[in-house]
């Protein structure tokens, strides 16, 4: 049992958040980000990657949110090349990974259909098979976050009654990409498969298995994401109360502003608690199969809270676009939405509620 | 970053395992009860034990039977305590007045009460809140004048856990009226509770229980060695004292096995009908408290694992705002789950109605206690707001 950081995990921390304090959101980040080795966190050392562990994919990703950057980290090196890890065969991890890791590729797993969100089964695209390794894809995918830009798809389909993961070309004949613009001002696609062309991603006639192991990640990732926009939204805050003068005295004078300005702070430090769980989780041989849902619950329960309390605080500064807050409340909402919000993680806990008399951290 | 315990801490967790669940007699596992329901006895016999075990006062420096543990090891003291239904030790000796009289009394004064502090040989109370002294407790009016070999004790102190059980009250006391600032003229005074001139008076609270009392002191004489340390410098003591309670500021093991004993109420059949816990309404209620507790857990052993002894560690009151909250929400859930089978507190045992069923309304309404003692939430949210966000 051990909350520390070591040396190193501290020496990453420090250098991501150097780098995405710089501004501008321009191509050259992304390079940079590579170059630092943020896009091969999750990849084998023999791929070109760091090898790194949940936990440094934690630090990252709330670096992400303290800085709120659009870079698409967590949907191509978190989740996409975890899942070719998990899931591809020798040969597409070697095409793969490498490039992920250097920046050169863009891969996102597409999983949402219109109606049916978060799902790790496919239910509305299909997939016949159309020769020895080549397979045919139809349905509609939507929304694919980062979708309009990427260079390929990891498509989960239904061949048979399974669901397996594709991979997927979009800038083929047969595949129909519209982007719009998101809530949190990022980007998305609605993606028409009509007959696409695509290869399988690894052997296994059934790829939830390989998807049950890759999405965690990303799901805790996201959940430290929020940590990360929700730490700056609190300062932000607490800097205002003291700053902001109404009545001849700043607003930190008035107690009720204080309670709630505590209960943020509680609020932000439960969730901390449930984000950490879930890397120290993820990275242990002893993992608990539901802390990433647990750390997605908590931040999303404390997402809300921290957001709307942050806003209400602020007052009318807090509802202008050109103040920073707003936007870290987009993402924050965003995320909810993002890989499953409070009732989803809850429905997902139900399941097991009655297989457990307690939840011992410590069994 | 870690989550397993190191096999150094593993295999003291299975040792004190084993301790409470095999050599604490059944009858001293009460799993789901306070102490106020277990009573003066099972409190008194269950800290002989763990004394006895050198289980009872770990905190405590070693030459008093202190153990040197780390936090995380105090921790899960605590904790295997809790799960296996064992009393933990008085705080009202332990937690409270023994690491001041360790920390500030004279070696004839450590001589004379720690060991029976320890062993229960004393039951302790505290005289900290007056009438007009809650929350402001340095506005207390409670005198000790001096007068030849004794302090003179005149006043009153109120909300006195367990008073009625207590052998000894611990107090603060105003010894100097004329002090520059109020909190400058406070001493911390140990009194025997069968001293002529004291008086109990239970003050019976919303849930039909007598658990807190009045205690009126009226020409009581206390020998003057009964002053711990310095006279006027009570108040830094009793600091000390609520800065200690670091440990178990957060009941979580015993929130998590009431929520346990809620779902498993939730999970029975109902005649006619299905089990209450099927309506994802209500599970999806235990599924957001269980997973608030996870956070809780989490946070206290994140607050274990970093802090410093001897110093207030603000996040402190993080743990108890959140823990009472947490408290108070499962007393909630356990008195819904009763349906109509909640109203009878008074039946007694000749029913079909379920203890934990009868006894939940009494709860609910006695734990609107815990976001009020112990610093009121109130308080510790201007602790937060002043020591931790500088506002």
């Amino acid at each position: 049992m051990d909350f520390s950081l070591d040396n190193e995990q501290l020496a990453i921390r420090d250098a991501v958040r150097q780098l995405l304090s710089s501004p501008g959101r321009d191509a050259g980040r992304w390079a940079e980000l590579a170059d630092m080795g943020v896009l091969g966190l999750r990849i084998a050392p023999e791929h070109g990657g760091m090898g790194a562990g949940a936990v440094e994919t934690m630090l990252v990703a709330q670096e992400l949110g303290r800085a709120n950057a659009a870079e698409p980290v967590i949907e191509v090196a978190i989740t996409a090349a975890g899942l070719i890890a998990a899931a591809g065969t020798a040969g597409q991890q070697a095409d793969l990974l490498p490039r992920i890791a250097d920046g050169t590729l863009r891969v996102v797993l597409t999983a949402n259909e219109p109606g049916a969100s978060w799902r790790v089964r496919a239910h509305g695209v299909t997939a016949e098979a159309t020769g020895a390794d080549g397979w045919s894809l139809t349905g509609v995918k939507e929304p694919v976050v980062v979708g309009d830009t990427a260079d390929l798809l990891l498509v989960t389909a239904l061949a048979g009654e399974q669901t397996r993961v594709f991979v997927v070309d979009p800038s083929q004949q047969g595949v129909t990409r519209t982007g719009y613009e998101t809530v949190d001002g990022r980007r998305a696609a609605r993606i028409v498969l009509d007959g696409a062309a695509a290869t399988q991603l690894g052997t296994e006639p059934d790829g939830l298995v390989a998807l049950r192991t890759a999405i965690p990640f990303g799901v805790a990732a996201y959940a430290a994401e929020a940590l990360g926009l929700m730490e700056v939204m609190l300062d932000i805050t607490v800097e205002y109360l003291r700053s902001r003068r109404q009545f001849g005295a700043p607003l930190s004078a008035q107690q009720v502003l204080k309670h709630r300005a505590a209960d943020m702070y509680v609020s932000l430090e439960l969730a901390r608690s449930t984000v950490q769980y879930a890397a120290m989780s993820l990275a242990s041989t002893r993992s608990d199969p539901s802390a990433a849902t647990r750390a997605k619950l908590q931040t999303s329960i404390a997402g809300r809270h921290v957001g709307q309390e942050a806003i209400q605080l602020h007052g009318g500064i807090g509802m202008t676009d050109e103040y920073v807050l707003g936007h870290y409340v987009k993402r924050l909402v965003a995320l909810d939405h993002v890989a499953g919000d409070a009732r989803h993680q809850r429905e997902l806990l139900a399941r097991s509620l009655t297989e457990h008399t307690t939840v011992d951290i410590l069994a | 970053m870690k989550i397993e315990l190191s096999d150094d801490d593993a295999a003291f967790q299975l040792e004190l395992r084993e301790f409470f669940t095999n050599q604490v007699p059944d009858h001293l596992r009460v799993p789901s009860a306070t102490s106020a329901e277990v009573g003066r006895e099972a409190i008194v016999e269950t800290q002989k034990i763990l004394n006895a075990a050198g289980l009872a006062v770990p905190t405590w420096p070693e030459k008093w039977g202190g153990r040197g543990w780390s936090t995380l090891r105090l921790h899960i003291w605590h904790q295997e305590m809790q799960r296996a239904g064992v009393v933990p030790p008085f705080a009202q000796n332990v937690s409270m007045v023994g690491p001041v009289i360790a920390q500030f009394g004279s070696p004839e004064m450590q001589e004379r009460f720690l060991p029976p502090t320890a062993n229960m040989d004393i039951y302790w109370v505290q005289g900290f809140s007056e009438p007009e002294a809650g929350s402001d407790l340095a506005s207390l009016r409670t005198t000790a004048v001096r007068d030849g070999d004794s302090w003179v004790v005149n006043g009153q102190k109120a909300w006195t856990t367990l008073a009625h059980y207590g052998d000894w009250i611990f107090c603060l006391v105003r010894t100097d009226p004329q002090a520059a600032k109020r909190q400058q003229g406070i001493s911390f005074l140990l009194l025997d509770l069968t001293s002529p001139g004291i008086t109990i008076r239970p003050t019976r609270l919303i849930d039909g229980c007598h658990e807190v009392s009045e205690v009126f002191f009226d020409q009581v004489r206390v020998p003057l060695d009964q002053l711990v340390g310095e006279e006027n410098k009570g108040w830094d003591y009793a600091k000390f004292l609520l800065g200690n309670e670091r440990i178990g500021v957060a009941p979580i093991e015993a929130t998590k096995r009431w929520l346990a004993q809620a779902k498993e109420l939730a999970s029975r059949p109902v005649p006619g009908g299905t089990p209450l816990l099927d309506d994802p309404v209500l599970a999806d209620r235990f599924v957001t408290l269980e997973n608030e507790l996870v956070a809780l857990e989490l946070t206290t052993l994140r607050v274990a694992a970093g802090s410093h002894d001897g110093k207030p560690d603000p996040a402190s009151s993080v743990l108890k705002l959140r823990g009472t909250q947490l408290q108070q929400d499962v007393t909630e859930i356990l008195a819904d789950l009763g349906g109509a089978g909640s109203l009878a507190s008074g039946v007694g045992d000749d029913s079909d109605i379920d203890p934990a069923i009868r006894d939940a309304v009494p709860r609910y309404l006695n734990f609107r206690k815990a976001s009020i003692y112990g610093g009121s939430n109130e308080i510790q949210r201007q602790i937060i707001a002043s020591s931790i966000l500088g506002l």
